[in-house]
């Protein structure tokens, strides 16, 4: 499912206030379905319990493991 | 130009103050009157203090004559990108819109270097909001390229770059979201670390986007760099991505043999699209390190370009946050090529940036099995280019600016999203006599280790060595 240049300039407009030309609009859809396609296709091969490892966790987890020689 | 003091590393000029063979005042003079006759090439002050810091530079050396020792950055001169908040001064951001804005608090960095000794001259040119890989800055000029000025020095610490690189200061703070201290230390022919996520405090530093915003040193040679970071790293209470691993003595630890160091060599993305000059660098640095004992390993880097776009999603949705009141009241004072890349974050929905921000863990466990498992650092182009011409970059247009600063970050920001540290060196140069930089990549607070095979690459080549002929 991809975003439409309306919706992009109908939620510019009523939600934050901006105006866009089509054009921009256009551009804008693209951008953001192609980004966010990518987070949710990647996501559906993520485990259910992932929301738990944060990249945080893994840093730290890998600097105590001796990893920083 | 060698007996020019403004032509010493950070450390040579630390230690040529301490020791007592050069004053501070000495120092400031030379650095004061190089800032003067190059600035109006270079742009790469945005503001300068010369009569504080020359104050500062006579109460150094006082102190000098009292006797006994004295810090570790005692008397050395320094500036910093414009982002860093100093109480009672105005910090820009390389803004229209913070051009009057005075900073309330003082950055925790800032009062760390305060702390041993050393003084800002002034403050530093940025991208806009440090929200571009190119230096162009309409509202306070365009920052220049010391060995080509009709060249772009990179973004978004352009001033910290040209101002290394020119000579101008021995040392500088930038920060680091997607690539803003690599990209410029890399067409700029110097050396800058981004480090470990938490490792350096962002208290008192305007935020680009929370998630990967860093802040690290840029200065000539790893052996500056690692004195910077031993001053800068460590616990602060205050950022709450703050790390209390502990810190080594990054200075001390350089000298270790890089014999039996497996370095990876990427097999896929960082190699496409990259001009022929810097593949040639590339494949020579490869040969020294080799020399030097490490062995080559080719690994294949999981989907880089899915972590590019989850990177770009985050920092899309972040920066939208931080500046809708701005994008929405005040449009005309940014930029084009600052606003136009921001606006799509306005509408990425909630779910998929919390998928991006999450998928961050497993992506990055996954990138410390299958590349820094097998390898111990990974060794990137910093950029796919050495630096363009300020016309080829101009972002006059929203779809010139758009495709420019995606081509910048291409081998950088898939770092900053995963976190890891990452170390800007200076590989070479190419026909055009432009530098070219290449990264390596560590893992998580192994800036250690980066900065030690960094030193001893250097301690085998001259590219750091080498200055532009202003």
């Amino acid at each position: 499912m991809g975003f439409s240049a309306d919706t992009i300039r109908k939620m510019a407009r009523e939600v934050y206030g901006i105006e866009m030309s089509d054009l921009r609009a256009a551009e804008i859809a693209r951008q953001v379905t192609e980004l966010a396609e990518s987070a949710r296709q990647a996501d559906c091969e993520a485990d259910f319990n992932d929301e738990l490892l944060s990249a945080r966790q893994v840093l730290v987890q890998a600097a105590e493991e001796g990893g920083t020689s | 130009m060698s007996g020019d003091l403004t032509h010493l590393t950070l450390c040579d000029v630390a230690d040529s103050i301490r020791s007592r063979k050069h004053s501070a005042v000495e120092v400031m003079e030379a650095t004061l009157a190089r800032i003067d006759r190059l600035q109006p090439a270079v742009n790469a002050f945005i503001a300068l203090d010369g009569d504080a810091a020359m104050d500062a530079a006579r109460a150094a050396d006082k102190t000098l004559s009292n006797g006994g020792d004295v810090p570790l950055l005692h008397g050395v001169p320094m500036a910093h990108k414009d982002l860093l908040y100093r109480k009672g001064r105005i910090s820009t951001c390389g803004s229209k819109i913070r051009r009057n804005v005075t900073a309330d608090v003082t950055a925790t960095a800032l009062e760390r270097l305060d702390a041993v000794g050393a003084i800002e001259v002034g403050t530093l040119n940025m991208a806009e909001f440090a929200a571009s890989g190119t230096g162009h800055n309409e509202h306070f000029g365009d920052c220049r390229n010391p060995w080509n000025t009709d060249h772009i020095p990179g973004g978004s610490s352009s001033g910290s770059g040209a101002a290394v690189a020119a000579r101008l200061v021995p040392g500088s703070l930038g920060s680091d979201t997607g690539g803003s201290v690599r990209i410029p230390a890399g067409l700029c022919g110097i050396t800058g670390i981004k480090p470990t996520d938490g490792r350096v405090s962002r208290y008192g530093v305007m935020p680009r986007s929370w998630t990967s915003d860093t802040l690290g040193p840029m200065a000539r040679t790893a052996r500056d760099v690692a004195r910077m970071m031993s001053v800068v790293a460590g616990y602060d209470s205050r950022d709450p991505q703050s790390s209390n691993t502990p810190v080594p003595d990054y200075e001390q630890d350089l000298g270790s043999s890089l014999k039996g160091l497996r370095i990876g060599i990427p097999a896929n993305y960082y190699n496409e699209d990259v001009d022929d000059d810097v593949t040639v660098a590339m494949d020579d640095s490869r040969q020294v390190f080799q020399r030097l004992g490490a062995e080559l390993i080719e690994v294949t880097v999981p989907d880089p370009g899915l972590t590019m776009r989850l990177g770009q999603l985050i920092l899309a949705a972040e920066a939208a946050a931080l500046h809708e009141k701005w994008l929405a009241e005040r449009p005309d004072d940014y930029q084009i090529a600052i606003r136009a890349p921001m606006e799509p974050g306005f509408f990425i929905p909630a779910t998929r940036y919390i998928e991006a921000l999450r998928l961050r863990g497993p992506l990055l466990n996954e990138f410390l099995d299958k590349v820094l498992g097998q390898a111990d650092v990974l060794h990137l182009p910093t950029g796919p280019m050495p630096a363009p011409t300020l016309a080829d970059a101009d972002p006059a247009s929203t779809e010139s600016a758009e495709r420019t600063m995606g081509l910048f970050p291409k081998f950088t920001r898939t770092i900053s999203y995963l976190g890891l540290p990452a170390i800007s060196v200076p590989g070479g140069f190419a026909s055009n006599g432009l530098p070219i930089g290449f990264q390596l990549v560590g893992r998580p607070f192994a800036e250690a280790q980066l900065l030690n095979v960094a030193h001893m690459y250097q301690c085998e080549t001259g590219w750091h060595e080498q200055a532009p002929g202003l």
